[in-house]
């Protein structure tokens, strides 16, 4: 039996029957398309999924498509704004913050929420921040510079 | 000159703008027409001697395209998978007595590691493939070997 359900995602609307054991990540990738947000462990461990839901940073392989009816989503994909990096990106670009990128995203997703709550995330925060983000190319020591180098230009703007 | 742009300078990775954007296009992320799923029944144990396998089950899943078991490897080469046994190994570039051990892709008699792949459920959307490999899993019929029911080494 499935069931109609509505969200906004990077500012666009989408609706969908969905199944109700549909997970939002299948549904970003899925039926939206944004096929940004990636599935790295299907259980709810590496964060590659972590979007931001009504604002709020959240693995979203660990929640079900109908329970994000009527929410504001933002992915990867918005990021961006009209063709200029958001400070964190450009972060992970300068400081050399990803090899095979497949992290990143959710990385980048993390970030952004922490950066909000530690406008100046000490060494220690940002480490302690990104427990639920795992990278197997463990390049965690220019992932925490990055986010050290957006974090310093955020609050310079 | 060029190099004096990239000696002894950060270079900034070309490929990074399209990791960072969400536009990676990973091999999950790909979409091509026709393509179907495959989900593989996995032994849970770590040494067991397969038995039966049901799939008319598994088959009989609204999407499902084909079911295959260790049985049905007939034909099918084996995965390469060499066990390198020189006794003296401090021969630098000489590689003897290379045993190319059989490594199926499905196993059909022993399961030899948990995880060893036993069958495999094709469908044509990854939930058909996901739901009929749960009836797959129920369909196997596995005996834990016991410490003097071990198969002849190869």
């Amino acid at each position: 039996m499935k069931t109609s359900v509505s969200m906004t995602i990077n500012g666009v609307k989408h609706t969908h029957e969905v199944e109700p054991r549909l997970l939002l990540v299948h549904f970003i990738r899925e039926l939206a398309g944004l096929t940004g947000t990636h599935v790295g462990c299907d259980t709810s461990q590496c964060g590659a999924c972590t979007i931001h839901l009504n604002g709020q940073a959240m693995k979203s392989c660990t929640m079900l498509a109908v329970q994000a009816e009527g929410a504001q989503i933002k992915t990867i994909e918005g990021m961006a704004t009209d063709g200029k990096l958001h400070p964190i990106q450009d972060g992970f670009w300068e400081k050399h913050g990803l090899q095979c990128g497949f992290c990143t995203p959710g990385m980048i997703m993390s970030a952004a929420q922490m950066i909000e709550r530690y406008p100046k995330p000490t060494e220690e925060q940002i480490r302690h921040q990104l427990e639920g983000n795992l990278c197997r190319c463990t390049g965690y020591h220019n992932i925490v510079k990055a986010i050290q180098y957006a974090a310093e230009k955020m609050a310079g703007k | 000159m060029a190099t004096a742009r990239l000696l002894g300078a950060s270079v900034k990775r070309r490929e990074d703008p399209r990791f960072i954007t969400g536009k990676g296009n990973y091999t999950d992320d790909l979409k091509l027409p026709g393509m179907t799923y495959a989900a593989f029944v996995r032994s849970p144990h770590s040494h067991a001697r397969i038995g039966a396998i049901d799939t008319a089950k598994a088959k009989a899943y609204p999407g499902v395209v084909a079911v295959f078991t260790g049985k049905d490897m007939t034909g099918v080469n084996s995965l390469p998978c060499g066990w390198d046994l020189r006794k003296d190994k401090n021969i630098p570039g000489v590689v003897q007595d290379l045993v190319m051990v059989p490594h199926m892709p499905l196993s059909a008699d022993v399961a030899r590691h948990v995880g060893d792949p036993v069958a495999v459920v094709i469908a044509d959307s990854q939930d058909a493939a996901l739901d009929a490999r749960r009836a797959g899993h129920r369909a196997v019929g596995a005996a834990a070997l016991g410490d003097g029911d071990r198969p002849r080494r190869p």
